[in-house]
Order: C-alpha cells, then sequence, then structure tokens
C-alpha cells in the first residue's frame, strides 16, 4: 500500500528535521540475516547495514536495507544468482519494512518488551503486509530489537527455477538484530 | 504469559481421518483475467457473488456474469453484505461502495472521506444504519444518509478492522489488531474489549462468525480459533491452527452447530460435540486457500486463487482400506464392515481398523446390529454368527442349528427379536436377554406361517411395529403382531400402466407408512398402507435399488452411480457423478442407518456418509432473472411494448449448485402459448405479439417435479397499434366525415354550375338559332339568291345548297357542347360562301389552317366571322379582309377595325361574352380579345380531346 510506504517515509525524514520532544531511535548498522534451509544446500548471508528508526511518538518504525549489502555466501556464484537471478538487485535494489508497532510501549523506560510491528515488507518490488513479533530491549537510551520471521518466496514473487528447486528453500528465514540509539532532538 | 498456559490447558488439537469430500472445481471462464477470489456470498435469492482482483461477478453454477461498477473501473472487491431491502452492498478495496438493487440496478455512493482504504465488511442495524468498518479508516456509519466517522472512546483509535458483526444482541463486533471490540448503543452506548486476559490466546483478530446458538467464533492471526460463548459470556473452545496449516483465512457455518475453518493450507470440519476433522483436499487446490463459504444447500465452496471447488457436504467420504465390503452396520461409535474376507471395524473417529472374529474366509452379506450391542453376521453359505465385540462372545448357528438357508442376505430385527431373511424362507430368532449368552429360540415361517419356502432379499422393521419382508417371485409379506399376511397383488395398476411386483429387492416405510418397494428393472413403487399403489418411480440408473428411510424421513434410493433422495417437500435429489459417484456399485442393501438419522453405504472399498440438510422449500432450483436491465424495455413492470417493436427475449437462470448441469426450464407465455415449453437454455424468445396482456412464468427444476418450483414471472402488456388506438379511430372518423363534407360541398357545386351550363347553353343555342333565323340575315340571303337566280340558274341552285348546308350545320350543332374543328370550317366555308355571293370581292376570308384535329364550341367560328362583318364597315371603298388562323392550340379570327358610323340595330347583344361564359366552362384557358385600335383579334382555345375537363 503506498500510503504506508509514504507515512513511513514522511516519518523516516521527520526524524531528521522535526523539532521538540520528538524521541526517535535509530541506526544505521543493523544486523540482518536470511537462511534458506533446502534440501539440498542450506544457503545464508547477512548484511550489517539495516538502517532503521523507530518514533517513540506513534509508535511508527522503517527499517530498510540494501540488498548488495549482503555477504557471506557459500559462493561467488550463489551470490550473483542471488544478487542477480532471485532479487534482481539491479532492478530492486532495496528491502523496506515500514509500519507501526500495535503495542504501546515507552522505549525509554528501561525493560524487555514483546511487540508486534505491522507493516508493509517490500521485497523484490513486491509490498505485503506482515505482522512481525518482535522482542523490544531497552535501556532506556537505546532499544535492542530481536526478530525472526518467516517470508514465503512466492509472496515476493522470486521466482526459482524448477532445477534449483531443491536448492532452494520455500520459506526464507529473516533474523534481525538491531540496536537502536536514541537521538534526542532540541 | 497467560495465554501460554492456556494454550497448553485447553486446546482441542485437529485430530480425526480425512473425511473426504468431492471437491468439483467449477468453471474458470470468467471471460477476464482474474487473478484471485476476494470474496464469496451467497444473496437471498440463492445467487452465489464472486468478488475477485478484477470485479464483482454473479455465478449460477455454469456462467459468470460481470457485473460493472457504475464508473466502469474494475477494482478488487474486499466485502458483499445484503441489506434488509435485498440490495448487494459492494466493497472495494479502494474504499468505494457500490449497491445493486433487487432489480438489478447498480449505483455507487459517496465514500470520499475514507477513498484508498478497504471496506472489510459493511453491516446493516436493524434501525435503519449501516455500519462500514475499513481497513485503516475505522468504523464510520450511515446514519440519516450522513456518512460519519464513529468516534466514541477507543473507536477513535481503532484504524484497521479485519472483520465484524453485528450480535443477535444488536452489538457491534470488530476484530482488531487490539482484540476484539464490542460496541453497542443500547441501553446506553458503550464499548467492551476482548483481549488476552478474557483469554484470547492473541489479540489479532482477524475473522468473527457467529454460530446460529449466538456463540461467536473468533478466528486469530498466528493461532487459530476460539469460541466466545453467549451463555458463558467467556472463550471457550479453543482450536490451534498447526504451522504448516497457515493462517486463518476463513470461518464459516454449516449446517446446525457445525463451523467450517479455513486454514490457508487445510479445511477443518468442527461440530458442536467438540470433534475437528480436517478435510482431504483435493490434489487441483495446491494454492493457498483463500475463502471459504457455505451456501444455503449444503455446499461447501472453497476458493484458492482464481479457481473455485464446490463440494456437497450432505455426503461424504471413508476409505477404510479393506476391500470387498459388501454389508455395513454401525454401532458404538463404529463402522462394521462386512467384506468377502471377513469381518473390520473402523473407528469413525480416528479411522483406525480392526479385524475381528479371527476368520478370513467369512464371506459376510448381512449385518445387524441389535440393541443389547450383539452383531448378527450373515454369511454367503456359511451360516449365521452373532457376536458381542464387548465380551468377545460368537455363537454360529447354520442350518444345522435350525436355521432356514446358510446363505443370509440380511438380517433385522427389534428388541429379543431377530428376522433372517435367507434363501430358504425366513427364520425368526428371539432370545430373553442376551443373543450370545443365552438360549436361542428358532422358528421357521414356513412351519409357523405356512411362508412358501424361497429367497428373501429384504427385512424392515417399521415404526408401527410391522415387519416387512420382501421376497423373489412372491411380492410382499409382513408381520403383524403374531399374524403373517400377504401385502401386494402380483400385479398393480396406476393408471393404464400395469406392473409386475412379486420380485422385490428392498422395502422401507415413510413417515405416512407408506411403503416403498423397489422391483425388477430399477421400478420403485409408492403404496399406501391399503396396498393400492400412489407413486411410481422408473429409475433410469440402476437396475436393482436399495432402500432406506433416514432418520429425517427421507427415502434414500441407492443405485449404480447415484443416490437419490426423496423428501415430502422437494421430491426427489440426486447425487450423481457432480458429487463423485461415478464409479458406484454398492451391493443391495448393504446400508445402514445411524443414530443420528444419517446413512451409511458400503460400496466395495469406499463408505458413503449421507447426512441430511434437513430438505425444506427452499432447497429447490432457485429461478432469477438474468441480464433484464440491460434493455431499457424490461425495467418497467409490466413491461409495456409498442405493437411495431414487440420483441422480447427473456434470460433466465435457475440456481442449483449440487448438480448445475441438471436444471431444466418450463416456460409459458400465458395468453398466447397453449402448453409449457420445456428447454436447458435459460432463454426465452417472442417477436409479434398482437396487443393485449401477457404473463411470462417460468419455473425451474433439477428432477423435473416442477410443482415443487417457485416460478417467476413478468406481466407484458403489448399496446394496439396506432391504427387500433381510439384517438386514432375518432381522428380518422373526422378527418373521413370532413372529406365526406368537403366532397359534397364539391358535388353541389359542380352540380349548380352543371346547371348554370346547361341554362347558358340553353340560352346560347336558343339565341343562335334566333340569329341564324333572323329576318335580317334571310332577307339578304334571299335577296343575293333573288339576284343570282336571273343571271346564274346553276350558281342559285348552289348557292340554295350552301345555304341549306349551313342551316343543316347549325341545327346539327347546337346541342353538342364541342364540335370538330373541321366541321365548324365547313359549317363557316358554307357561311362564307353565301357572305362572299352577297358581297363578292368586298369579303376577303384568309385561311391559315394548321391542323384540322382539335374542338371548339360550336359555331363560334361563324359567330366570330360574324361579328366582324355586324360591326364593321364591308363597301367597295373599303373591302374586309378577315383572317383565320388555326394552330394545334389555338383559333385566332381577326380583322381590320372599320367601324359602322351606326351600330346595326340588329345586335342581339350577345356575341362575345355569350362566347366567354360558355368557354370559362369548357376550360382554364381563356378566350383572348386584343384591340390595337387597327386589328380587332378575338383568339379562342382549341381543346384537344386529352384536355377537356
Amino acid at each position: 500500500m503506498p500510503r504506508r510506504i509514504f507515512i513511513g517515509t514522511l516519518c523516516f525524514l521527520m526524524a531528521f528535521t522535526a523539532s521538540g520532544q520528538n524521541q526517535i531511535f535509530k541506526t544505521n548498522t543493523g544486523f540482518i540475516s536470511f537462511r534458506s534451509d533446502a534440501p539440498l544446500e542450506i544457503i545464508k548471508a547477512s548484511s550489517n547495514e539495516l538502517k532503521g528508526v523507530i518514533d517513540q511518538n506513534d509508535m511508527t518504525f522503517l527499517f530498510l536495507v540494501s540488498i548488495t549489502s549482503f555477504e557471506g555466501f557459500n559462493t561467488e556464484l550463489q551470490k550473483e544468482h542471488f544478487y542477480e537471478n532471485y532479487l534482481e538487485s539491479a532492478k530492486y535494489p532495496k528491502a523496506t519494512f515500514t509500519g507501526k508497532i500495535i503495542e504501546f510501549i515507552d522505549l525509554t523506560k528501561p525493560g524487555t518488551y514483546s511487540a508486534r510491528a505491522k507493516g508493509q515488507l517490500t521485497i523484490h518490488g513486491q509490498t505485503k503486509e506482515r505482522i512481525i513479533k518482535t522482542e523490544l530491549i531497552s535501556n532506556g537510551n537505546s532499544v535492542i530489537v530481536n526478530a525472526k520471521f518467516r517470508i514465503p518466496l512466492v509472496d515476493h514473487q522470486i521466482e526459482v527455477p524448477r532445477i534449483v528447486n531443491q536448492k532452494i528453500a520455500q520459506e526464507i528465514e529473516i533474523t534481525v538484530k538491531a540496536t537502536l540509539t536514541l537521538m534526542k532532538k532540541s | 504469559m497467560n495465554w501460554f498456559f492456556m494454550i497448553i490447558f485447553i486446546s482441542l488439537t485437529v485430530s480425526g481421518r480425512a473425511q473426504e469430500y468431492y471437491f468439483r472445481q467449477m468453471p474458470s471462464d470468467y471471460g477476464r483475467d482474474i487473478q484471485e477470489i476476494s470474496i464469496l456470498f451467497q444473496d437471498s435469492d440463492h445467487m452465489m457473488w464472486i468478488g475477485t482482483d478484477n470485479g464483482l461477478y454473479s455465478f449460477d453454477g455454469r456462467q459468470y456474469r460481470y457485473t460493472p461498477l457504475p464508473g466502469g473501473s474494475t477494482q478488487t472487491v474486499s466485502t458483499i453484505s445484503e441489506s434488509p431491502k435485498g440490495e448487494k452492498w459492494v466493497g472495494y478495496q479502494d474504499g468505494s461502495i457500490q449497491i445493486i438493487t433487487s432489480k438489478g440496478h447498480s449505483e455507487s455512493i459517496n465514500t470520499n472521506s475514507i477513498k484508498g482504504f478497504p471496506i472489510s465488511k459493511i453491516l446493516f442495524q436493524k434501525n435503519g444504519d449501516v455500519f462500514i468498518a475499513t481497513y485503516g479508516k475505522g468504523l464510520w456509519v450511515i446514519h440519516k444518509n450522513q456518512f460519519t466517522r464513529l468516534r466514541f472512546q477507543n473507536l477513535e483509535h481503532i484504524d484497521d478492522i479485519y472483520d465484524a458483526l453485528i450480535d443477535r444482541q444488536g452489538r457491534l463486533w470488530l476484530g482488531t489488531d487490539n482484540g476484539v471490540w464490542i460496541y453497542h448503543t443500547y441501553p446506553e452506548e458503550s464499548i467492551d474489549n476482548l483481549h488476552r486476559k478474557n483469554g484470547l490466546p492473541d489479540e489479532i483478530v482477524k475473522e468473527l462468525e457467529q454460530q446460529s446458538n449466538g456463540d461467536i467464533w473468533i478466528g486469530i492471526y498466528d493461532y487459530g480459533l476460539v469460541r466466545y460463548s453467549s451463555v458463558g459470556k467467556s472463550i471457550n473452545d479453543t482450536i490451534l491452527s498447526k504451522a504448516e496449516e497457515g493462517q486463518v483465512v476463513s470461518l464459516v457455518n454449516g449446517n446446525g452447530d457445525e463451523v467450517w475453518v479455513g486454514f490457508e493450507k487445510s479445511i477443518n470440519h468442527y461440530s458442536y460435540n467438540k470433534k475437528v476433522r480436517s478435510i482431504k483436499l483435493p490434489d487441483d487446490l495446491n494454492e493457498h486457500i483463500t475463502n471459504l463459504f457455505f451456501d444455503r444447500t449444503g455446499n461447501l465452496w472453497v476458493s484458492a486463487g482464481n479457481k473455485l471447488f464446490v463440494a456437497n457436504t450432505q455426503l461424504d467420504l471413508r476409505i477404510p482400506g479393506v476391500k470387498e465390503i459388501q454389508a455395513i452396520a454401525v454401532m458404538n461409535n463404529k463402522l462394521w464392515l462386512g467384506c468377502k474376507k471377513g469381518l473390520f471395524s473402523m473407528d469413525q473417529e480416528s479411522g483406525s481398523l480392526t479385524q475381528h472374529l479371527n476368520e478370513e474366509n467369512l464371506n459376510i452379506w448381512s449385518i445387524y446390529a441389535d440393541p443389547q450391542g450383539c452383531l448378527w453376521i450373515g454369511t454367503s453359505d456359511q451360516g449365521l454368527y452373532i457376536y458381542d465385540p464387548e465380551r468377545n462372545g460368537v455363537k454360529h448357528l447354520t442350518e444345522h442349528n435350525g436355521i432356514s438357508n446358510n446363505t443370509i442376505p440380511n438380517i433385522a430385527g427389534k428388541a429379543n427379536q431377530t428376522w433372517l431373511a435367507t434363501l430358504g424362507g425366513i427364520t425368526e430368532i428371539t432370545w430373553t436377554d442376551h443373543p450370545v449368552k443365552d438360549e436361542l429360540s428358532i422358528t421357521l415361517f414356513q412351519e409357523k406361517y405356512d411362508f412358501p419356502a424361497g429367497f428373501v432379499y429384504d427385512i424392515y422393521v417399521a415404526d408401527d411395529q410391522k415387519v416387512w419382508f420382501a421376497t423373489d417371485g412372491l411380492g410382499l409379506y409382513y408381520l403383524d403382531g403374531q399374524e403373517l399376511h400377504h401385502f401386494t397383488k402380483p400385479m398393480l395398476k396406476l393408471g393404464e400402466d400395469s406392473f409386475d411386483l412379486r420380485t422385490i429387492y428392498s422395502v422401507t416405510a415413510d413417515a405416512q407408512n407408506n411403503i416403498w418397494v423397489s422391483g425388477t428393472k430399477g421400478n420403485i413403487f409408492k403404496l399406501d398402507p391399503k396396498g393400492n399403489l400412489l407413486e411410481h418411480i422408473s429409475s433410469t440408473v440402476g437396475s436393482e435399488n436399495s432402500l432406506v428411510t433416514s432418520g429425517q424421513g427421507e427415502i434414500v434410493i441407492v443405485s449404480e452411480g447415484s443416490i437419490q433422495v426423496q423428501n415430502q417437500i422437494t421430491g426427489i435429489s440426486m447425487f450423481g457423478a457432480t458429487t463423485g459417484l461415478t464409479s458406484f456399485s454398492p451391493n443391495i442393501n448393504s446400508l445402514a442407518l445411524d443414530s443420528d438419522g444419517s446413512i451409511w453405504i458400503a460400496d466395495t472399498e469406499k463408505v458413503l456418509h449421507y447426512k441430511s440438510i434437513g430438505w425444506d422449500s427452499s432447497h429447490y432450483v432457485r429461478m432469477q432473472w438474468v441480464d433484464l436491465t440491460l434493455t431499457s424495455k424490461y425495467l418497467s413492470d409490466p413491461i409495456k411494448l409498442s405493437s411495431d417493436s414487440n420483441f422480447l427475449d427473456f434470460h433466465f437462470t435457475g440456481v442449483w449448485y449440487t448438480d448445475p448441469g441438471s436444471v431444466r426450464y418450463r416456460y409459458m407465455l400465458k395468453e398466447h402459448d397453449e402448453d409449457w415449453i420445456y428447454t436447458r437454455e435459460g432463454r426465452a424468445v417472442y417477436s409479434k405479439l398482437s396487443q393485449g396482456t401477457y404473463t411470462f412464468v417460468v419455473a425451474g427444476s433439477h428432477n423435473d417435479d416442477f410443482s415443487k418450483s417457485v416460478p417467476i414471472q413478468r406481466q407484458i402488456i403489448v399496446s394496439p397499434p396506432f391504427y387500433l388506438t381510439w384517438w386514432f379511430i375518432l381522428c380518422s372518423l373526422l378527418f373521413i366525415s370532413f372529406l365526406a363534407y368537403l366532397y359534397m360541398r364539391e358535388r353541389i357545386r359542380r352540380i349548380s354550375r352543371f346547371h348554370q351550363l346547361e341554362k347558358e347553353k340553353t340560352t346560347f343555342q336558343l339565341n343562335a338559332i334566333h340569329a341564324q333565323v333572323n329576318p335580317h340575315f334571310l332577307f339578304n340571303s334571299f335577296n343575293t339568291l333573288s339576284g343570282i337566280i336571273e343571271e346564274d340558274q346553276v350558281a342559285a341552285v348552289d348557292y340554295v345548297d350552301q345555304l341549306s348546308s349551313f342551316f343543316r350545320g347549325v341545327l346539327l350543332h347546337r346541342d353538342s357542347e364541342l364540335i370538330s374543328l373541321s366541321e365548324e370550317i365547313n359549317i363557316m366555308r358554307n357561311y362564307t360562301y353565301i357572305l362572299k355571293k352577297r358581297y363578292g370581292d368586298n369579303i376577303v376570308i384568309n385561311e391559315y389552317i394548321e391542323t384540322l384535329e382539335g374542338f371548339i364550341a360550336p359555331l363560334s367560328l361563324q359567330l366570330l366571322v360574324e361579328n366582324a362583318i355586324k360591326h364593321n364597315i364591308v363597301s367597295d371603298v373599303k373591302p374586309l379582309t378577315i383572317t383565320i388562323t388555326i394552330d394545334h392550340k389555338r383559333l385566332m379570327v381577326s380583322n381590320p377595325i372599320q367601324p359602322k358610323i351606326q351600330s346595326s340595330s340588329e345586335s342581339t347583344g350577345f356575341g362575345l361574352s355569350s362566347l366567354l361564359t360558355r368557354y370559362q366552362y369548357l376550360t382554364s384557358s381563356c378566350i383572348e380579345i386584343l384591340n390595337d385600335g387597327e386589328t380587332f383579334t378575338v383568339s379562342i382555345p382549341v381543346l384537344q380531346l386529352n384536355t377537356i375537363t
């Protein structure tokens, strides 16, 4: 839904421009990894360039990662296939997840919270609404976001040739671990 | 977290053997590109509506009909509801709402304030308010045509609504990310919340469905579903989904208290006894399930992607895993299967199969479960076994023990009495407490009642305690107390037809104590308690039918390839190929009646289970009009047609989703057709109807019993042609009267003119004679004559001849209206001859005659010449030259003007004016008189025959 992306982007921009009591948690070096457990081959890769922002005020968030920032493939050929054939990184360079955390949690108060992040997940240019359960651990100044979820390839129209069907699972497991720090605005 | 423990403590996991339904794939020729069916809905006329990512369709089981949005755009349909007025309200993904009226018009309502936000539900409150739940913009209400957002308390903050319903108390339930919100306005506006603390396993509520008893099922994202009891006001049963089943996508009510639960990858059936069964899905259903729907005639609809499947849930299939099943009984929640190789039991819940009696070579033909919990097993040539599965006791009886025959096709009984139908007559067995433990009392009918020994196929214990016996060759017998009666006559008559009823394969009785029997060649007869034939059903499918009465009082007819169900209200309904009964050939009477009234039917490797939906009159083909709104003439009711364009093209359809291909129609245009016209095509065309009022009636049927069908009709008024309308007739009469008046007036005028003309003519003739014989002319003539006589007698004779010839001409033509030019010239020449004799060379007549064809008024030329002489000087000094010119058109007489000093006193005063009058009546051309001072010319028209009026 373009509207949600728009709102998400708007919040993202507001994070840097808005003044007042806006309390924003932000990172540029979050960790994200994926893993495909196929019968013949396990593919896994990760990136440390996950950018993320959570707006404490209205609980909106935006996470973004560049597809080409993933590293750690088994082979160079695997990486090439991943970029060019499956995710078409030239055409769709980014994956985004933007929306709103359903629960209202005061992240400036230290504690461990479980939350549901509901938003639009865009991978391979295809947007799908998802609700992702996350664990939020706050120490008052920073929040650690932990999440693990599975994405069916069909949801994002990622087509795998039949010949490599055995090498790629129909569902990919994603793990996110990011530490967002509080940016106090004046 | 408490929800976590709850999952552990109260959870009913999906269990049980797969129950199979025959899923029939519906046609996929939508006519447009459809990727996904987004919603299924059935309206009160039973029509199914299919909402897709490319617009809305109605579907009668055979054909999809696209219903365009008024604006022409195609959007994903997100919800469909029906208002109390019968309007279909269709909500779209983009926030638009379309209303389709019961007559088929469609219109949009203004929902600009929620533009771009999907409509998740449209609900109708009893007071006329319409609630519109959106995904992203919260809850809206249309109250007295005002479209506003409800902002009461927490409603303000609820943006995403997944599902909504109005419960029996009129409360509005909303499924949201924060549990269920229950909003009500009575007795005062308030809002409640159901969330984890109330026992919800999670708070993302995606589906809500109200059961017939008022309980509400709540479908939860990632977890499954729970039931909220309306009585206990608490969360009760929790059904958890397994990870491989995916999310809850749909929750629908089935028959009674059952609920169908659609997960992305499975369908489960939940009944009130807390049994959850997983439904085996067809192989073609390889995509994620997106929708479930349970229609009003017991069909379960499943959509996945753009595929649509329908299963009739009245008939399900179990495959126990044994071969050659020949007999079936149901006892202790188990199916007992008598096979060619032994006895097996199948647990209805788990599906687990157990072999009994340890006898592999037992060829079982019949099983009867008695009230004491013992099974009576009839075999082929191996006698009778009485088996107590609880105590594992067995008793074996053969002909040696006194039973009539070792081959036993059927067994039936009541209380502590059992009857064996054998190939050697009937054996009655009684006992005191327990048939295995107790001593049995065996009686042979041939001994007790003198019953003629023979094959007996079926025994039926009726509700009125009569026991019926179907024999081969000897018809039907019944036992009433201690008396055996022979029931049927060998031949039965129904109208002209007569039937042989000696051989009967199966017998049953209905609630009215009428007896139903199946005879040879597939014939089925219904007889009243006195044995009179009431009804004959000729089965086209099998030749040997088995009959059984279900717990709902229906007669179930089992034949090869079909199961037919006859009920009092809608007649016969057939389950055949469309319910998967393609290779179906069960043994005769291998049926069992379950305690819930359902019927089990064994067929070699399969067991079919028929469960009635409780037939009522709505379970019949429903008729509706199709596409009538496309032409404006059908909009009015009655339909009004003009006489010159009275072409009628009715499109209609009959909805019967159990077997859409079986629907036939009969229609009639009353006052036009003399009899019903039968067709399978949903169309009737009429043209060139004469004026009058007609009624078009059409009914549909799936079993050719049109008396059960509720017909639809339209009245048509054909206006008379314009020449038969009262105003036209009136105008025509007026016009004709006017014409008649004009004619009469003209005629009167003509007559008066004619009279005038006659008068003129008479006057003219009188005057002409008067003129010609005037004494002066005679005097002059005779004077001339006397002069000639003296000089030349021959010339005198000639002169007299000319004179007499002139007078003869005058006399001859004075009555005529016209004279030919040649005759007139002759008269004129006679006349000028006479003149020449008198005036000699003093008068010169020049004639320039181009033609002699044509007519003029008689004596007019003579008159003109006479006139010229009368008014001019004729003398030696001044001779008079008269010039006569005749062409096709005109005759002209001219002379130089030499006026006499004194006008002749003999002038009659008539002359030119008389001529003028006469010509006025003869022709439209006028007489022209030219006087240029030197020459006097009179020109008269020459009439040709074709110009004479």
